[in-house]
């Protein structure tokens, strides 16, 4: 299997004019090509850090993340963003929202607008393509805002909590809509969640970050769910061990912290 | 996959309880647009009694009629229009330049950060002073004619259009600017798609506001120097104690602003309309 992502010891520290923070240390973390990949982590641990690391807004204090092969770069088109709200700008119709990434990037054709067209077909939201973003339901906005990121036909999806801002109802629908559009669509995604189950009916594998700064504490496979959509994932017996498994683990790291805290 | 019912397209038939709400409705802003007119004549009619019956006087508090006739003459004898064109004229531009320059010069300051930095305390203490202060050196450096009057009201309206556009630029919300980020875009491409969009009703809520500060500005620099416009006729009639002058400007005052910042509201449905904006 060809790797899509490489991060190779990277550490990251922020900077302000009271304080530096250390977010990110010695985190090396790998995605294979067509791999869904979940990222989860206690709160605050940094995890859309290492998005903006992936997608090439920040730079690593150390060590390198390679997109396929080349340095990280926001201009490279190789990866496509999607933010924990749908972020579709009001005042623009549905499909014009669609196309604002191929705008940016001075690639709009008639080729890709055609292919734009294509895939808000292929998932439903054709016939809406003329509404504005305050006429459509939660779910939807969420899926026109996969499809905008998806027109730009990156090799790596980076989904920052997409699903967060959704009632649970809706976000039960919308992962598995995510899920099989990525799935048809062959694409690799790293999937950035605080949600477990959320990860596991969703990825291949799952990295379990630490507590600030964060790193690679373990990594789940779940390879033995793959076939499954999320929906079915949740019926499975495996599915609470798998949570059970990642639950206790992510638990020992906040008791360390406790006691780390009591200590001094 | 699911649909959600489309939000437009209202459903025709309405329910007894809801026609009967509608009407109560109509009723009420009926009422209310009566009241208002109503208002107005009652004024003016207990204005126009009071003054026939002397009980006050209407030498310093003039009277309708005495207004109309005032007005009459005034169109008559050909002056209004070149008073009423000359402030209008001079508000418009004034305007305008505001607008356009100040609106400029946030987008300059939103662009270089450090410019922002160094001129913010400068804007803020210009917009705090009173500008009436400046008249000497208004009059000084730009003359006794309409330059003078034009300056007045930039002074009056441009600082705080550049303020209020700005602070308006900087609110844009951080998640669409990561969104920006994220797509690769330019500085520009993020003006153009993102922030400018965005600020339309903050830039239209400035135009209200400029409509005011223009008339302001203009009234203030006709006071100062002028020698004709409606300003100039409503001091010029103090001076000569006739009230009537004075109060039929100000009437036509009154009129001229309603009507400009009602040609702003109506831009603003429409821009609104047009970009979706609620």
């Amino acid at each position: 299997m060809n790797t899509i992502l490489q991060m190779q010891k990277v550490c990251l520290t922020y900077h302000t004019t009271k304080n530096e923070t250390e977010a990110i240390k010695d985190l090396s973390v790998e995605c294979y090509e067509g791999e869904l990949l979940g990222i989860v982590g206690p709160s605050g641990c940094g995890k859309t850090t290492i998005l903006s690391l992936l997608s090439g807004i920040l730079t690593p204090s150390s060590g390198q993340v390679f997109i396929d092969g080349k340095r990280a770069d926001p201009h490279s088109g190789l990866t496509g963003y999607m933010l924990q709200k749908d972020e579709l700008l009001p005042w623009r119709s549905i499909l014009s929202n669609v196309l604002i990434g191929l705008e940016i990037k001075k690639r709009k054709t008639q080729q890709k607008v055609e292919y734009a067209q294509e895939l808000l077909k292929k998932y439903n939201l054709y016939e809406f393509k003329d509404f504005y973003p305050n006429q459509l339901s939660g779910g939807m906005k969420q899926r026109v805002a996969l499809i905008r990121t998806l027109v730009l036909e990156p090799k790596l999806l980076l989904l920052d909590e997409p699903f967060s801002a959704l009632d649970f109802q809706t976000r039960l629908n919308v992962v598995e809509d995510v899920y099989s559009i990525l799935r048809s669509e062959g694409k690799s995604a790293v999937f950035v969640t605080h949600d477990i189950s959320e990860a596991i009916s969703m990825c291949d594998r799952v990295v379990i970050l630490s507590n600030r700064p964060s790193t690679v504490k373990e990594v789940v496979d779940l390879s033995p769910l793959k076939g499954y959509t999320p929906l079915r994932r949740r019926e499975l017996p495996m599915f609470s061990e798998y949570f059970d498994k990642i639950w206790s683990n992510m638990q020992t790291t906040k008791e360390k912290r406790s006691n780390e805290t009591q200590a001094t | 996959m699911k649909h959600r019912q489309r939000k437009t397209a209202p459903i025709k038939n309405y329910s007894i309880e809801h026609i009967t709400y509608l009407k109560k409705q109509k009723k009420k802003s009926i009422v209310i647009t009566f009241s208002r007119i109503g208002l107005l004549l009652i004024f003016l009619l207990l204005w126009e009694l009071l003054a026939r019956f002397e009980v006050i006087d209407s030498f310093i508090s003039s009277s309708p009629s005495r207004m109309a006739a005032c007005f009459v003459e005034l169109v008559k004898g050909g002056d209004l229009a070149k008073h009423v064109g000359i402030t209008l004229w001079e508000t418009v531009a004034s305007f305008f330049i505001a607008t356009t320059l100040g609106t400029l010069i946030a987008v300059l300051l939103w662009w270089f950060e450090s410019v922002r930095r160094v001129l913010e305390p400068y804007i803020v203490i210009l917009n705090a002073l009173p500008k009436i202060a400046l008249g000497p050196i208004i009059i000084i450096w730009m003359g006794t004619d309409q330059p003078a009057i034009i300056t007045m009201a930039l002074a009056i309206s441009l600082f705080v259009t550049i303020l209020n556009t700005l602070s308006g630029f900087l609110s844009v919300e951080k998640s669409k600017l990561m969104l920006m980020q994220t797509l690769g875009a330019s500085k520009w491409q993020t003006l153009t798609k993102l922030v400018l969009p965005s600020n339309v009703p903050n830039i239209i809520d400035a135009l209200k506001i400029n409509v005011g500060m223009c008339w302001v500005g203009t009234i203030m620099g006709e006071y100062l120097v002028s020698h004709a416009g409606l300003g100039y006729l409503i001091i010029y009639g103090g001076q000569i104690f006739k009230l009537d002058l004075v109060m039929t400007s100000t009437v036509i005052l009154c009129f001229l602003a309603g009507a400009m910042y009602y040609l702003v509201a109506l831009l603003q449905k429409f821009v609104s309309k047009k970009l979706n904006i609620e």
